[in-house]
């Protein structure tokens, strides 16, 4: 996994939490995710990556967060629905794909629409057999939220 | 100005309004025919008004008429463009003019002088085929009224009939030959024309699609007008053509490639040299070339080969390609083929330790490489303690790899410890972290696919019967003392000095569980920096009068109810000169403080986590870091640390463990 890679995502995150949520999300210390625990998260958006690398980035949230966000984007009142949670997490990892995209463009990558999957301790087949898989946990004042990133470089470069 | 204008008019009248538009011979046809026409018209004319004013009506008529159909039919030309009419128009003019002079006679007979013109005219009016019909028809009316006395009017004799006949066929015949030479002339030239054009054409497709650059280097090593037209792009110029090649790429070319350079080229203008050779030994096979803003980068390789003209100078012919795309894919094959023997290499090295050893190293690894995890996840907001806590679990690792023999292992994980100093060494970045968190993963990588080859070669060896063990006469060690046997070997023979271990007294089963792995990696970091600071070489040994060969020794003793493992070698001993030396120039401690320290309490030194006594860091000696580790570690299981040293002796370190 190249550095390389990961940066247009990290950038496309802190920028796109500013603009819609006018927060500054905090880097917390990365650390390594073992592939066999269960993942401690309750909806996960999974953006797929093929080309020069190959593999996964999801970015996950626990459903408090999850709700949190989505109420501060739609300005409901109420509580808002599953279905509204996952639309409003789907637009917002839409939009970080999209800004990634363009950072990885001088590379040769390409990058999936992203999917929702939601459910306590989902579990995910990350991409070949060892490589390693890096979480950057973001800090917000209402909690963490997980972008985790699982590469496995085809061509080295 | 003017004259040119006059030119031009005069050139419009001549050719009808024509002007260059018709072929060679269809041009003159019309040239000839104006001329005549207008020529005709004139004479006409002003035959027809001296007729007329001498009253000669019939003759001032028909010569007023002519004229003006002339002069008609040359107008009217201009603007319908019967060209070919008007020609045959004024061929039977002069047919009939003609004919009225040979039968009228003219002044003294001489109309028939004007006749012998007749075939020049029209067979160059009317070309080679109808100008010959017309010239028959014309010979043939003479003959009418040469032989028919009734047609006679000049009463010619037949003598003279005859020869005139004679005359006009010679002429004929000649004006024929000539009017089809130059006919074929004509056509052999369009012929030719069109094939070149076809050639010229075809070449310029070739030229023009062509993908490699072609060029040819005439005098001064000028390139060329003709060459393909990607030259331009390949070699970054716009107009190439008239520029010397040598110019162009002497920026991208030192010194000597340019000499070199050009004296390669200047050996094609000799006839001595063999041509093979001279392809072997071309300097501009690979030549790196950019654009002016430094944008782009392209590597060329250039070409060239002789073509000799006959008398004349032989020129160069240049060929020229990018192969920029090449020559990356042959730096990736290199550093594949250096990542695949390393692969090897590694294989070797596990294939050649213990499995059990092997199987535990894997195991403890996974623990330390979890504990750092942890680490990382706690998310301690003063990164380079992280990183210290890191760098010493992973020092630890390394250390137990080397004594395993897995050398390859052991480098990789020597560079992650550089990454680790580096980032410790300036203002510490959330960057590095990320950093070290992604080679910290590289190294997992490579742990756990050591572990599915473990596993893979375990499940293999298993099915096969060991053939030593039956043999084997020696007492059995315990795996670990083979390892520390193996690896004092290994680092002695590395070191360039001789080293025998000695473990006859250690008995390694009265250490608990626990505390086994910790007395692992102190003989561990212990026997490294013996063998790197400690223990002299062979020669230094032999002249201060000790063995060539020096000396281990690892025992263990139970001494008031506390279980102590001693270590000693017969080195160099520590010696507080050198250290408080060394403590002074790293500033471990501010200068008073180093200097009013007693001797025994500079040797604690050492344990300072700064303090080395090798300048460079290299796998075997540390950065200082090793001794200061073992304390921490000792600490941590409760043990306390005695040393006892004599300069130029040994040293020894003995670890006092309380028993429960």
């Amino acid at each position: 996994m190249d550095r390389k890679y990961l940066d247009p995502f990290i950038d496309a995150t802190k920028g796109v939490f500013k603009e819609f949520f006018s927060i500054d999300p905090q880097l917390k210390t990365p650390y390594l995710i073992d592939r066999n625990k269960p993942y401690q998260w309750d909806l996960s958006a999974v953006i797929g990556i093929a080309g020069d690398s190959r593999g996964v980035v999801v970015i996950s949230f626990t459903e408090e967060m999850a709700r949190d966000l989505t109420s501060r984007l739609s300005d409901l009142n109420g509580q808002p629905t599953m279905d509204d949670v996952i639309d409003n997490i789907g637009e917002v990892v839409n939009i970080i794909a999209g800004n990634a995209k363009k950072g990885l463009e001088e590379y040769r990558l390409v990058i999936s629409l992203p999917s929702i999957i939601r459910g306590t301790s989902h579990e995910f087949s990350w991409p070949g057999k060892h490589a390693a898989i890096v979480g950057i946990p973001f800090e917000l004042p209402q909690g963490d939220f997980l972008l985790a990133v699982g590469l496995e470089d085809i061509i080295k470069s | 100005m003017k004259k040119k204008k006059l030119q031009n008019i005069f050139l419009n009248l001549m050719t009808s309004g024509t002007m260059s538009r018709l072929e060679l011979i269809p041009r003159y046809q019309l040239i000839f025919a104006n001329a005549v026409g207008i020529l005709g018209t004139v004479i006409l004319l002003f035959f027809s008004a001296s007729s007329l004013l001498s009253g000669n009506l019939s003759i001032g008529l028909s010569t007023a008429i002519t004229g003006t159909a002339i002069l008609i039919v040359m107008v009217l030309t201009r603007f319908i463009r019967t060209y070919r009419f008007m020609r045959y128009f004024f061929a039977f003019i002069l047919l009939f003019l003609f004919l009225y002079l040979a039968y009228t006679g003219g002044t003294e007979g001489s109309g028939v002088f004007w006749a012998l013109a007749y075939p020049i005219m029209a067979l160059f009016l009317l070309g080679a085929r109808m100008g010959t019909l017309v010239s028959a028809l014309f010979w043939i009316s003479t003959s009418l009224f040469l032989f028919i006395p009734s047609l006679n009017l000049m009463e010619f004799s037949q003598d003279y009939a005859m020869r005139y006949l004679g005359a006009y066929l010679t002429i004929y015949i000649f004006a024929f030959t000539y009017q089809i030479t130059m006919e074929q002339t004509q056509r052999d030239l369009q012929e030719t024309t069109r094939n070149l054009a076809r050639e010229k054409e075809q070449t310029d497709s070739i030229m023009n699609h062509v993908e490699q650059g072609l060029f040819l280097l005439e005098e001064d090593f000028k390139i060329g007008d003709a060459h393909s037209k990607s030259l331009n792009e390949l070699i970054m110029t716009d107009t190439p053509e008239g520029k010397g090649l040598m110019d162009i790429l002497r920026p991208y070319l030192g010194p000597q490639d340019y000499q070199a350079s050009e004296d390669y080229l200047n050996m094609f203008y000799r006839d001595d040299v063999n041509p093979d050779l001279l392809k072997e030994i071309n300097p501009l096979e690979e030549v790196r070339i950019s654009s002016a803003d430094g944008k782009e980068e392209k590597i060329l390789r250039f070409g060239f080969g002789k073509v000799s003209r006959g008398k004349e100078e032989p020129a160069i012919l240049g060929f020229v390609a990018d192969i920029s795309e090449e020559f990356r894919l042959q730096a990736q094959l290199k550093e594949d083929q250096a990542s695949y023997s390393r692969s090897i290499e590694q294989l070797f090295q596990i294939i050649h330790v213990e499995p059990l050893m092997l199987q535990d190293f894997l195991n403890q690894t996974h623990r330390e490489m979890e504990q750092i995890n942890t680490l990382l996840k706690a998310n301690v907001p003063e990164p380079r303690t992280v990183l210290q806590h890191i760098y010493q679990i992973l020092h630890g690792i390394k250390g137990n790899a080397l004594l395993l023999g897995l050398e390859t292992l052991g480098k990789q994980i020597h560079t992650v410890e550089d990454l680790i100093k580096q980032s410790r060494e300036k203002e510490t970045q959330w960057d590095d972290l990320l950093d070290v968190t992604l080679a910290l993963g590289n190294l997992q990588q490579i742990f756990g696919e050591m572990e599915e080859l473990v596993e893979r070669i375990q499940s293999f060896s298993t099915h096969r019967t060991p053939l030593a063990e039956s043999n084997s006469e020696t007492p059995q060690h315990s795996p670990l003392i083979a390892a520390l046997e193996d690896f004092v070997q290994r680092e002695a023979c590395s070191q360039g000095k001789e080293v025998i271990l000695n473990t006859e007294k250690l008995q390694l089963d009265q250490f608990p569980e626990k505390i086994q792995p910790l007395i692992k990696d102190i003989s561990i970091q212990l026997i490294r920096n013996s063998l790197a600071h400690g223990i002299e070489d062979p020669a230094e040994r032999k002249e201060i009068k000790k063995t060539e060969q020096g000396s281990i020794v690892l025992w263990s003793d139970i001494e008031n109810g506390q279980l102590i493992f001693h270590y000693r070698d017969d080195g160099k001993g520590l010696n507080p000169v050198e250290i408080r030396q060394k403590a002074l120039e790293r500033k471990i401690h501010p200068d008073e403080k180093l200097l009013a320290m007693k001797d025994p309490q500079v040797v604690g030194l050492i344990f300072h986590p700064e303090f080395s006594t090798q300048s460079s860091s290299d796998m075997s000696a540390g950065r200082g870091m090793g001794m200061s580790v073992i304390r921490d570690k000792a600490r941590q299981a409760g043990a306390r640390l005695k040393l006892a040293s004599k300069a130029g002796q040994y040293s020894q370190f003995s670890f006092l463990f309380t028993t429960k």
